[in-house]
């Protein structure tokens, strides 16, 4: 049992956030049977484009192969099992071991093995390919995998989710792309206080106090209490949650805010307008009027606000975790509203922002505080508990994740 | 002098003092060695080589504005991550002055930043770029910094650059 419901208090079991049992059984329990995000197609914009990355505990590659089609392979040969490529990304129309010097097409087909001569009669070559994962699929552009061959199919996975991510894809005519630049940093705690800490409204005031000040110095007063139009957390299905609500920050796509350079405001507006006349009004309205911190589970993070920052992680012990993020953005935008965007999002977002890094230190200190688990076992999540319609300082979007997590985690373990 | 003939050392004693000023934790004084235009970079780990555009996210990529906010907030006692505030101690070595303008230098130099907090040590390695501009009286104001970390990522570093570099 990790989570319990007693009296109109939710208790969540701290040990699940320490335990080496509980971290190796969560592989097989959660990581090996959900879907989970791997890249974005514009991250290999071009025929031969790879991405090497870590994705469920195993190194992956993100490949366009020549004829422009995606794949994901696992990284590793299927002679000695060294990884085939070494790089953090490139473009190659053939991967080559270096171990033993077998080469593969970057669509994953064995190409050759040197001294072949010299293997058996009848070497099946045609079958020593590299290894897939069991299921790949991509939804408006964003490719995940999954190592259990009978997850369901990704769109039905994700369920209430798309309808937030097609919010983040119809933000323009143009494809969506990643920006070059990644944030690639760490934290001495537990993935799932991540999880949580990522759609939690209720910690803001407190921990990002010094960010509010900043803003409202450069012209945006984004006090939370005074500014919100709608504020509501949504329990989305399979374990997914959001917190959503309409602030007074700027973002690029398209509210501009007096924080932004005067100068753009003419070209955001414009960028609103087109909105509307491609989309109608009112989902334009949602469409640039929705800020958003999504949760699908169990580690990809959306957060659209100042402009769009996509998160994940992925757990190295019980107290370690490592995490990457991008900002997805129209490709059309001008270097001037590029620049706009990224600087309101790095004020806030990544390991030199002025939010990020208090988030990560009270992580930490939290994973510190359940070294007490045995003496202090549970945590309360019980903020709107018997609400109707919880808001985003609420902790819907926790207990969403914990039942999800529970339900996975009790499904692995043998029946009494 | 001028920036035609200023030498090595004026420019490393420059360095050396600035150091103190941000191992003191005097950032109000800090803010003042700026030019109003000036430019503080930190690129991703993924961007190693080269000063980022304003259309690549960096890790810092800071104009006088955002470094006022960060002042700020690194003075309250409110910026968690810093209160109490990180000892630090800053090497600077292997400096060059590596091109002269009329009124401007550029200046590459190696920094080791260890910064301690309760937890640990936490290093950062890597190297700087600097523009100077050089006043009529040879003081030197910042109007670019650029550091650049050696870092493949921050996984194993603490995670984050909370500090100055």
């Amino acid at each position: 049992m990790y989570v319990k419901e007693t009296e109109n208090v939710f208790w969540v079991r701290r040990e699940a956030m320490v335990s080496d049992e509980i971290f190796a059984a969560e592989r097989s329990a959660i990581w090996d049977k959900v879907w989970l995000y791997v890249g974005h197609e514009s991250e290999v914009p071009n025929n031969n484009d790879f991405q090497t990355r870590d994705v469920g505990n195993r190194s992956v590659i993100l490949v366009r192969d020549g004829e422009g089609k995606i794949h994901v392979h696992l990284n590793v040969c299927s002679h000695r099992g060294a990884e085939v490529c070494r790089q953090r990304s490139g473009n190659a129309a053939a991967f080559l071991c270096v171990y033993h010097a077998w080469t593969y097409r970057n669509d994953g087909r064995l190409s050759s093995i040197p001294g072949v001569d010299t293997f058996p009669p009848n070497y099946p070559k045609e079958k020593m390919g590299l290894a897939r994962p069991p299921r790949v699929e991509t939804y408006r552009g964003f490719v995940f995998l999954s190592f259990n061959p009978d997850v369901p199919p990704l769109a039905e996975w994700l369920g209430g989710a798309c309808r937030y991510l097609d919010l983040v894809a119809d933000q323009s005519a143009v494809p969506l792309q990643v920006l070059p630049g990644t944030h690639e940093y760490g934290m001495k705690a537990n993935w799932k206080l991540l999880v949580e800490n990522s759609a939690d409204g209720y910690h803001g005031m407190p921990v990002h106090s010094t960010y509010f000040d900043h803003m409202k110095r450069i012209g945006d007063n984004v006090s939370l209490s005074t500014r919100y139009k709608a504020s509501n957390a949504y329990d989305l299905g399979n374990g997914h949650a959001i917190s959503v609500r309409v602030t007074p920050m700027s973002r690029a796509v398209a509210r501009w805010s007096p924080s932004m350079p005067e100068e753009l405001k003419p070209a955001i507006e414009a960028r609103y307008a087109g909105l509307v006349e491609r989309l109608g009004a009112e989902y334009a309205d949602e469409v640039a009027n929705t800020d958003f911190n999504l949760v699908i589970f169990p580690n990809l993070i959306v957060l659209n606000a100042m402009g769009v920052v996509l998160r994940t992680f992925t757990p190295t012990a019980p107290d370690r975790l490592r995490v990457t993020s991008w900002m997805l953005a129209p490709a059309d935008l001008s270097e001037a509203e590029s620049h706009s965007m990224i600087d309101q999002s790095l004020a806030f977002f990544g390991p030199g922002g002025m939010a990020t890094p208090d988030d990560a230190d009270i992580l930490e200190s939290v994973q510190r505080g359940l070294r007490s688990w045995r003496e202090a076992p549970w945590s309360d999540i019980s903020k709107g508990l018997t609400k109707d319609q919880p808001d985003s300082r609420d902790e819907l979007q926790m207990r969403v994740f914990w039942r999800r997590y529970e339900q996975l985690m009790l499904a692995q373990e043998p029946q009494a | 002098m001028s920036a035609a003939t200023i030498d090595r050392a004026t420019v490393e004693d420059h360095l050396f003092a600035d150091a103190q000023l941000l191992d003191e934790w005097r950032l109000q004084e800090w803010l003042e060695t700026l030019t109003q235009d000036v430019r503080y970079v930190i690129p991703a780990t993924d961007m190693y080589e080269a000063t980022p555009a304003h259309s690549h996210l960096a890790i810092a990529s800071d104009d006088m504005r955002m470094l006022i906010g960060k002042v700020e907030r690194l003075l309250s006692t409110r910026g968690h991550c810093e209160y109490p505030f990180s000892r630090t101690r800053r090497l600077i070595t292997n400096v060059r002055i590596v091109s002269r303008r009329e009124n401007e230098i550029d200046v590459a130099a190696n920094f080791i930043v260890y910064r301690a907090r309760r937890s640990g040590w936490y290093p950062y390695v890597g190297r700087y770029e600097f523009t100077f501009l050089v006043l009529p009286d040879d003081s030197l104001k910042t109007k670019h910094r650029a550091a650049i970390l050696d870092h493949y990522d921050l996984a194993e570093n603490g995670g984050v650059v909370s500090i100055l570099l």
